[in-house]
């Protein structure tokens, strides 16, 4: 056995809570990535030009959350500039022109600057690259939805901060935030666009976590990333963040047990072990911040140059040759323990960045507000954890009149009601009970709460919230099977008002009905 | 008046109600098994 296979092996041995504590620890991670531990994730050099980019299009935002990584808060209230329009559309340009493979169009917030976030969204997505947006889905109405659903590709990741209003309003400074970004996720998912959440855990939600992946399974989302604040940003400015991660991991694994993999959950610690990587793995992404100057990433507060002046090519080549500059391992070397971060003076997003291509501060480039500038709402404290039965409630009000379509599908009917059946593109074949072909015939053309009231005119005496619920159930695995799309992502020519599964229908679905 | 045929006193169905189930028919071999008839197709 290698020495790397054994430390491997060794450490996944360790309990989670004690590979927790090490991961704390930069000098043992060093250890561990020195015998082997990082394997794969070893990259000993740049790739010729950056594979991914992250657009930060505004430093501002319309919230006000005090674990905010980018500090988003301090940046709004001191009213700080961005990029203007045209200099960002330079850079997508050129990140295209580089051939890059993956973008995050991020913020602050970055529908405060709505039409160029869509523009850009649009352009990345036209050209083959694979978006993630980043959003806390306040300003997604219709049509901002319907604009962000035929981009191929895309990804869209919702912050949510709480089961209830009360949890999530009362983290994010606004009232009315937990409903908007439940609502963003409910008009994503009626696209089909993928949906992910962003959920940092505190102390003040921490013994919900179960509730949120419950509503995160409600609403229907492929995965939920459960982080601790970091300390950067305005995390490092103040606040106690310290949660208990074996609870956390107990919740997502009690989740799993109840519904499977229907969602897939990531439990992030906020370990400072990543920073022991910045030895081992090669940059293969840059960073343009609201400022114009490029990083390497978000924990690295050191700045290669700054858009418009430099371009994204130059920029990359000054990466390639100083990723290893003796300035940012001293820097990370010198952290090693979480206070540590804070007392840097090198805090990312809270100091400002140190410029390693030159002594000379970078000249100022930035010339934009978003128009108009936010107005920061009124800190909500102390509204309590609220009532998760009513927010699931809320959030089940919502799905249940989301409409559905089929996709094309080969049927055989059993004697009983039952039926097997092929999901023609997916090439997967498929057992429903009596129960479940219900479902799919209700919800073809049709609704969650149609499917409910069918199975309760099929069953009299059954319970319709238990209907409603197992109605839920089923429609998650027939859509995580391909089995059935929801109605507005399926294009106007569909036959969507076929009633019944027939292979007739499939065939002539199959050459009609368009996906995306 | 008779009640609907299958309806019993309780107003319940004569049909005991189970949950709807979606059951995947691969095998991890990528074969399709319809494992109810007992044979596999592929």
């Amino acid at each position: 056995m290698s020495p790397q296979v054994l430390t491997r092996t060794l450490v996944r041995r360790v309990p989670a809570r004690v590979r927790d504590r090490a991961g704390d620890s930069l000098r043992l991670r060093r250890l561990a990535n020195r015998l082997g531990y990082a394997g794969e994730r070893i990259r000993d050099a740049p790739p010729v030009r950056p594979v991914g980019v992250k657009l930060e299009l505004t430093a501002l935002c319309n919230l006000r959350c005090p674990f905010c990584y980018t500090d988003s808060p301090r940046a709004t209230r001191e009213r700080r500039l961005d990029l203007s329009d045209d200099v960002w559309r330079g850079v997508v340009e050129e990140a295209i022109d580089l051939g890059v493979l993956e973008a995050v169009v991020t913020g602050g917030e970055p529908f405060l600057r709505r039409e160029l976030a869509l523009e850009l969204i649009e352009q990345l997505g036209a050209a083959g690259v694979g978006v993630t947006l980043n959003t806390n889905g306040w300003f997604v109405d219709r049509g901002v939805a319907a604009r962000l659903g035929a981009v191929p590709g895309l990804h869209v990741k919702v912050s949510i901060d709480g089961a209830t209003p009360e949890l999530h309003d009362g983290a994010r400074g606004a009232i009315g935030s937990w409903e908007r970004a439940v609502r963003a996720v409910d008009l994503l998912r009626r696209r089909n666009v993928p949906v992910h959440l962003n959920h940092v855990v505190t102390p003040a939600n921490h013994a919900h976590v179960g509730d949120l992946l419950e509503l995160a399974w409600i609403l229907g989302v492929a995965s939920v990333r459960l982080t601790e604040a970091f300390p950067v940003g305005a995390a490092a400015r103040a606040g106690e963040w310290a949660v208990d991660r074996g609870a956390i991991r107990r919740a997502a694994a009690s989740f799993r047990a109840r519904r499977g993999e229907d969602v897939n959950v990531n439990v992030v610690p906020a370990t400072l072990g990543g920073l022991a990587t910045i030895e081992s793995l090669a940059p293969a992404a840059l960073l343009v911040r609201p400022d114009g100057s490029i990083w390497i990433h978000s924990v690295q507060p050191f700045a290669f140059g700054r858009v418009p002046g430099d371009s994204l090519a130059e920029c990359w080549q000054r990466i390639v040759r100083g990723w290893r500059d003796p300035r940012i391992a001293d820097w990370a070397g010198a952290i090693r323990s979480r206070e540590d971060m804070p007392r840097s003076g090198l805090a990312p997003y809270r100091d400002p960045a140190l410029d390693v291509t030159s002594t000379a501060p970078l000249p100022a480039r930035a010339d934009t507000h978003p128009d108009p500038p936010p107005d920061l709402p009124e800190r909500t404290q102390g509204l309590g954890a609220g009532s998760p039965a009513a927010a699931r409630a809320k959030a089940v009000e919502l799905v249940r009149e989301r409409r559905y379509g089929r996709a094309p599908v080969r049927a055989v009917e059993e004697p009983g009601g039952g039926m097997y059946v092929r999901v023609v593109d997916r090439g997967r074949i498929f057992r429903l009970n009596a129960q479940a072909a219900l479902v799919l015939d209700a919800c073809t053309d049709g609704t969650l709460a149609d499917a409910a009231r069918s199975l309760e005119a099929r069953f009299p005496g059954l319970d319709p919230a238990r209907a409603l619920d197992d109605v839920l159930l089923c429609v998650r695995r027939l859509e995580a099977r391909g089995v059935l799309v929801p109605y507005e992502s399926v294009s106007a020519t569909s036959s969507r008002s076929a009633r019944r599964v027939t292979n007739a229908d499939a065939s002539a679905a199959a050459r009609s009905l368009s996906i995306p | 008046m008779s009640k609907p045929e299958g309806i019993q006193d309780d107003g319940s169905d004569a049909d005991a109600y189970e949950a709807p189930t979606v059951e995947d028919l691969e095998s991890p071999e990528g074969d399709v098994v319809v494992t109810a008839a007992g044979f596999s197709v592929g």
